[in-house]
């Protein structure tokens, strides 16, 4: 065994063979993050403390992501075209760029960042700090995401990209941070557009005009990055890609259909792994991912047929909630949702709804045409009546009791919808509904004591109504 | 001045003719002034073009409060307020508001009216990057701008009524030009708050009685001696500059700084490119309007209003910029970070940031920087 962590390793369910293919490069991607041995230690601890190690596929989830933050660190040294794709990125271009060339990493380096430097390590301040102090400064209401990203390449833990990948068509504040990169440190950007004009309530029909806009951007993203990379991105390697996302994406809602049951089999905190894996697929995701997600299934499965519930998990009987997103590097804070006790059944941004499943758009021939439909089906990128009308209908659907809109402060698509989301449940649905302004990257500012008392005022009340 | 005695007439004047003209069946056609709603339009359809542009006041940012959090750009919290709790007439007087939908934060102001009023809303989007494609989504936007205003008057813009109403609107921009370049004299001719008002003005008054204005102040501006003012010459920039946000400016002239050239993205008509009327008219309306201009910040890749900026930093001679920008106004924020090393670098120049939340509280700190600032200049 070539690595100093087996331990470590091993809990994150490295296989022997991938201790000896993988472990130095993993020792070697520590170094550069500066991680000690005594952090190790203490994330060893982290992983045995929040993460359910009984299951097979969240050790193995969790060993995908050390071996994603190896793949990053290591990108340049190892000869790759790096390419840094936005949060939440166009899956198809980033993916497509990936699996044109086999030298090329293409990822959101921000999400590794936070999932790994913060959910196991807890050593995400000083990347955020570095972001703060190279253009992103505190009290402004800064994406802490993007300053992941920043405070990543400004630290020299991320490498230098030969180009980025800004799927503009989300926010603003992702995409000035790419002109940012650009200008400091001569990143060169592709952007891909979007126009967020659609009537209100127009959804869930799509405005032809906004699929065939975004969907000629991200063909214009596709010829960029297969002139910038020198190789063909076919429509057949299109269709690959595309259906390699169905893939994982329908095998991780077969996953989730478990989360029917009660007591639920799995916490949020684990399953807080998959999200970021979903909304930013890159090879390694879809090398492991659909297996990974299968083996977690088996083993759901096996809970739910006892009725075992999950480490963490509230208990039988408790009230089911549809919330936003877990915390994406703090597993405390999701933690202490559900041990205010709330079954976090439903995220709302990490299940697919009715909406995406429904037929249509059969009239779209062109790939990224059906492609731009499927990003704007998912609501986040459409609208604010978009995303109310995700929320009601993931509310109907999964039959919640109550909803906990925790949205990010800093984000202001979402900042938008809130209140908005909160009227529509609770006056057209009659489902309670709590605002909690928090901030999905960073737990400097909105810790689990800060919110603890809201949510359990709002737990007491959904339980009593639900009696 | 003459003129401007008589545009503060036409100001008082004009919510009773509104008014008078609304009850005549006239509609009154409300915008966000981003600078990509064309007039034109509205004017050839006979309705009126009314930007709102209030501001400055954090009350109104606060009544924004009960339907957003405060995590989006002060001036468009404002014009949420404004908006929602129905406190300006002027506000509560438009028949339909029609948003140019730019960034998230103008976004939020339609999304709002139209979740918590019954007030009709009609967006169409501006592209976020310069392509054939872009072109033709903002073509296509103001198209349905178009049907939408002839669906709502029961009147046909024909290219006559069009051309009729581009000459006016063009003549406005040029005179505002012509204007803002008597600037260039040292000292200047005319105060930032004045240049700033005719703006504010033209938003609102009698588009003919407006070009009136700005001709007899052109004239005046011609014959005009200036007093002599040994100022640091001052570039404003920024995001949004509204209507009764005055405090940055008052604070600017107290301190003895004498601001020559501004650029925003709300607030400031964008009088730098007119419409060239040849063959057809509503391409040349989206040529002017969305591919010859230069973009506000939140366009990608932003550095061609930077270089603009520099030009005019050097076209006006000035001796500092001003960076003045709302809360929350994420993308100029972030240009405010790099734009300051590309200014000292193509000219020496430095730059001031400033960022206010409309709250009286700020008024000391910001005197102390600006204070500060034009005295560093002096030296």
């Amino acid at each position: 065994m070539t690595t100093q962590y087996v331990e470590f390793l091993k809990l994150c369910g490295f296989e022997d063979d991938e201790l000896d293919g993988e472990g130095s490069r993993v020792d070697e991607a520590f170094v550069i993050l500066g991680i000690s041995s005594s952090d190790v230690e203490q994330a060893v601890k982290r992983v045995r403390e929040f993460f359910d190690i009984e299951l097979i596929g969240i050790r193995k989830a969790l060993g995908v992501w050390i071996k994603q933050i190896a793949d990053l660190v290591l990108a340049k040294k190892e000869g790759k075209v790096v390419i840094y794709s936005s949060f939440p990125p166009s899956g198809v271009v980033s993916l497509a760029a990936t699996m044109a060339r086999s030298d090329v990493y293409c990822q959101a380096p921000e999400v590794v960042l936070d999932i790994v430097m913060g959910q196991i390590f807890d050593k995400i301040n000083p990347i955020l700090h570095s972001g703060e102090t190279h253009g992103l400064p505190p009290g402004l209401g800064h994406c802490s995401l993007n300053q992941a990203r920043l405070g990543g390449i400004a630290m020299g833990i991320c490498p230098i990209p030969d180009f980025t990948l800004s799927s503009s068509f989300g926010c603003d504040q992702t995409a000035k941070i790419d002109d940012l990169l650009h200008e400091v440190y001569g990143i060169s950007t592709i952007f891909i557009d979007s126009c967020q004009d659609s009537e209100w309530n127009e959804f869930p029909t799509i405005a032809p005009r906004r699929i065939e806009y975004l969907g000629a951007q991200i063909r214009r993203g596709l010829d960029e990055v297969q002139k910038r990379l020198g190789v063909e991105i076919s429509d057949q390697l299109i269709r690959a890609v595309r259906l390699e996302m169905a893939k994982l994406w329908h095998s991780w809602d077969q996953l989730l259909q478990l989360l029917r049951n009660d007591p639920l089999p799995i916490s949020q905190v684990d399953l807080g792994l998959f999200f970021p894996m979903l909304f930013s697929p890159e090879r390694r995701v879809l090398s492991e991912g659909t297996k990974l997600i299968g083996i977690l299934q088996n083993e759901l499965k096996g809970r739910t047929d006892k009725g075992i519930g999950g480490k963490g998990v509230a208990e039988k009987g408790s009230p089911r909630v549809l919330y936003m997103l877990s915390h994406v590097t703090e597993p405390k804070i999701t933690r202490m949702l559900e041990e205010s006790g709330l079954a976090l059944c439903v995220p709302l941004l990490g299940v697919l709804s009715p909406t995406e499943f429904a037929k249509g758009g059969q009239e779209y021939v062109k790939l990224e045409e059906r492609q731009a439909m499927a990003e704007l089906k998912k609501g986040m990128f459409h609208s604010a009546s978009a995303m109310i009308h995700r929320c009601k209908e993931l509310c109907e659907h999964w039959k919640v009791d109550g909803v906990i809109i925790n949205y990010p402060f800093s984000c202001r698509p979402y900042a938008i919808i809130p209140f908005m989301v909160k009227r529509g449940i609770q006056d057209e649905l009659g489902i309670p509904a709590l605002i909690l302004e928090t901030d999905w990257y960073d737990a400097r500012s909105y810790t689990p004591g800060s919110l603890k008392t809201r949510v359990e005022s709002f737990a007491q009340m959904l339980r009593a109504h639900k009696a | 001045m003459d003129a401007m005695n008589a545009l503060s007439s036409h100001v008082m004047a004009r919510f009773s003719e509104l008014h008078k003209m609304k009850s005549e069946g006239c509609k009154i056609v409300g915008y966000i002034p981003t600078g990509y709603v064309p007039e034109e339009l509205v004017l050839a359809c006979g309705a009126v073009p009314v930007g709102l542009i209030r501001g400055g006041d954090h009350t109104e940012v606060e009544l924004a409060g009960a339907y957003v959090p405060r995590w989006l750009d002060t001036f468009c919290r404002a014009q949420i307020g404004y908006l929602l709790s129905q406190s300006d007439p002027l506000y509560e007087m438009i028949d339909t508001l029609v948003v140019s939908v730019t960034d998230t934060n103008i976004r939020a102001i339609a999304e709002c009216c139209s979740c918590y009023t019954d007030m009709p809303v009609f967006t169409f989007g501006v592209p976020h990057t310069m392509t054939e494609d872009g072109f033709k989504y903002y073509l296509a936007g103001i198209a349905r701008l178009k049907d939408k205003l002839e669906e709502m008057t029961g009147i046909e813009i024909t290219s006559s009524r069009l051309k009729e109403s581009i000459e006016l609107c063009n003549k406005e921009k040029e005179l505002l030009r012509e204007i803002s370049l008597t600037r260039r004299s040292h000292p200047s001719l005319l105060k930032a708050k004045d240049f700033i008002g005719l703006h504010h003005a033209s938003f609102l008054v009698d588009k003919g009685a407006m070009v009136g204005v700005l001709k007899s102040l052109l004239k005046e501006l011609k014959q005009k001696v200036a007093s002599p003012s040994d100022g640091p010459r001052l570039l404003l920039t920024g995001s949004s500059i509204a209507f009764g946000d005055d405090k940055v400016l008052d604070l600017i002239e107290q301190c003895a700084g004498q601001v020559v050239i501004e650029e925003f993205s709300e607030g400031i008509r964008p009088y730098w490119w007119t419409v060239q009327p040849n063959g057809n008219l509503m391409e040349a309306l989206a040529d002017c309007y969305f591919r010859r201009r230069v973009h506000p910040a939140w366009f990608r890749p932003g550095r061609e209003r930077l270089d603009f900026l520099v030009k005019l930093a050097k076209d006006f001679d000035v001796a500092g910029v001003i960076w003045y920008q709302m809360m929350y106004r994420d993308s100029y924020d972030i240009e405010a970070f790099y734009f300051r090393d590309i200014l000292q670098k193509e000219t020496g120049l430095s730059m001031l940031t400033i960022e206010s939340d409309y709250d009286p509280g700020e008024t000391e700190v910001f005197r102390n920087r600006i204070e500060t600032f034009i005295d560093s200049l002096r030296r």
